[in-house]
């Protein structure tokens, strides 16, 4: 039996998957086939458990802890010492094996599915040896380091019909869930344009061991080029993800600049990035990012004719808000005429400034957390054997389009998908 | 120092104040519905709007007695 948080999450998911057909890959967490026979366990094995692969190790202990799902992490690979020690310490499974080589834990027939959190240039062969040794694979974002990588995996996955999920956990969002049902019901109206950034005032830098200043590149790999398109593919991957599932096609084309203008400290990646990629119907994305100005912090807005969404606050504002009621336009008229300033000379025109309208909330507050809602899935994902291709398409043109625009940036032109990478 | 006193009379008088700014402030609600075209059901879900009003109108009208006052204080 679910216990009762889960069931009353259950009742909402089922809402939610009630529109299957625009998110065919909710529908799994809404069946009721939770079986908790130790034959049908799935053991799941999670290579690298870093940041991020630690807290995704979280969730599945979670998962068990609750009964949300019938799995076990039967196996756990890092090639860091103290990750490997952390992570045995605390998967909540005595009986846990522990890698340093990935290949070996690949040799294990039991293990069903694997989880990759390791650097963005370590995703591509591993998930590639993780298919052809049988394994189902949840492998985090961005896919992979160069183009040709991402397009490998992507065919082994075609090849071996083994899963490849990618961890877009935004997919699982029921706010964003809700939103796009909704624009996609035509609620906004014709979008013109979607502006996302994502802006951080800090260095990105992860501290190093005392002493170890050899570690550099294996901690801060983030930094450096030949390991990772810094905040494209770390940060935008999730955004350009967000505007393609909006839009519900891929970009026709892509520009860009960058540049190293704050964090002058030997880092290889750009600390200031500005993109716009273009859909075939005029429809613009334009993203940036920055690491040295937090105000405007993270967001997605998506601009139609009728309104505006800005996803990750949950707002809509429409273009003709809803009227306040009478007494108060009233009291607002006679504060006015009392109170506003009789200008004497200054601007004759009043600039176009934002409207000061604070919008409605999207959805109802919900207390999941979607990051786990997307193991779960997973995880009924491997004891069906398949999973929605619509998943790992979007993960793919996600990770396609954040590396041509990094190419598009480098070489200072417009770029559009090379056919050999159109899937 | 002496007890203030408040006549029944007194009270009698604030109370029909108070009562014929809640009529003025009512009355007010049904101008702005129809001024600004928004729903009748407001008479109701903005009541509480009126008792504002209702305060701000009795609290003027406090201060303007209370100006009166003063002025006939000084002339004295
Ligand atoms: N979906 C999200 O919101 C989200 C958030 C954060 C990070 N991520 C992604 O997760 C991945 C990991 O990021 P992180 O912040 O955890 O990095 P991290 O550096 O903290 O962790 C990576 C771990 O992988 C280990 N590792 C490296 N190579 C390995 C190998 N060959 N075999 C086994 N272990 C290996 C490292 O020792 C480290 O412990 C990245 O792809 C990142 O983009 C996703």
């Amino acid at each position: 039996m679910l216990k009762d948080k889960s069931k009353r999450e259950f009742l909402k998911i089922s809402s939610l998957a009630a529109v299957a057909s625009l998110f065919p890959w909710i529908s799994i967490l809404a069946q009721n086939n939770k079986t908790k026979s130790p034959s049908d366990k799935v053991k799941l094995a999670i290579i690298g458990v870093g940041s991020r692969g630690y807290g995704l190790m979280a969730n599945i202990k979670y998962m068990i802890e609750n009964d949300s799902a019938n799995v076990e992490i039967a196996a756990v690979c890092d090639n860091y010492q103290p990750h490997y020690e952390r992570a045995i310490k605390d998967c909540g499974n005595p009986k846990v094996k522990a890698f340093y080589d990935y290949r070996n834990l690949l040799e294990m027939q039991e293990i069903d599915g694997v989880i990759i959190a390791t650097p963005l240039y370590e995703h591509a062969h591993i998930a590639i040896n993780s298919m052809k040794a049988g394994k189902q694979v949840f492998c985090e974002k961005s896919m992979a380091r160069t183009l040709d990588d991402v397009k490998a995996m992507y065919d082994t996955h075609i090849d071996t019909g083994k899963i490849l999920q990618i961890g877009h956990q935004r997919l699982f969002d029921p706010k964003y869930l809700e939103a796009i049902q909704r624009i996609k019901k035509g609620e906004i109206g014709i979008i013109g344009q979607i502006r996302a950034y994502w802006h951080r005032n800090s260095d990105w830098r992860r501290k190093l061991p005392n002493g170890r200043p050899d570690l550099e590149k294996k901690i801060n790999w983030r930094l450096y080029r030949d390991f990772s398109a810094g905040l494209l593919t770390e940060l935008g991957s999730h955004q350009i993800q967000v505007a393609n599932w909006v839009m519900g096609k891929t970009p026709k084309s892509v520009m860009g600049t960058g540049s190293i203008r704050y964090w002058k400290d030997g880092r290889e990646i750009y600390d200031n990035v500005s993109t716009i990629f273009s859909y075939n119907d005029g429809t613009q994305f334009i993203w940036d990012s920055m690491t040295s100005n937090r105000k405007y912090g993270l967001q997605e807005q998506i601009m139609g004719d009728l309104g505006t969404m800005e996803l990750e606050t949950n707002k809509v504002f429409m273009e003709s808000p809803p009227a306040a009621p009478g007494i108060r336009e009233l009291i607002n008229d006679i504060e006015h005429f009392v109170f506003d300033n009789i200008p004497i000379g200054g601007a004759t025109w009043v600039p176009e400034t934002a409207i000061k309208y604070k919008g409605e909330f999207i959805s109802e507050k919900w207390e999941m957390d979607e990051t786990k809602l997307q193991l779960e899935a997973f995880v009924e994902y491997i004891r069906e054997g398949k999973a929605p291709e619509i998943l790992t398409r979007e993960g793919y043109n996600a990770s396609i389009w954040t590396l041509l625009a990094e190419q598009a940036i480098d070489i200072g032109k417009k770029l559009e998908l090379p056919e050999k990478y159109q899937i | 120092m002496h007890d203030i006193v408040i006549s029944k009379e007194r009270i009698k008088i604030e109370l029909k104040k108070i009562m014929i700014f809640f009529v003025v402030a009512f009355i007010l609600n049904i101008y702005s519905i129809i001024k600004y075209n928004t729903k009748w059901i407001e008479i109701f879900t903005q009541l509480h709007w009126v008792m504002i009003l209702t305060g701000v109108l009795y609290v003027f009208s406090l201060i303007i007695l209370g100006i009166k006052l003063l002025v006939q204080f000084f002339r004295k």
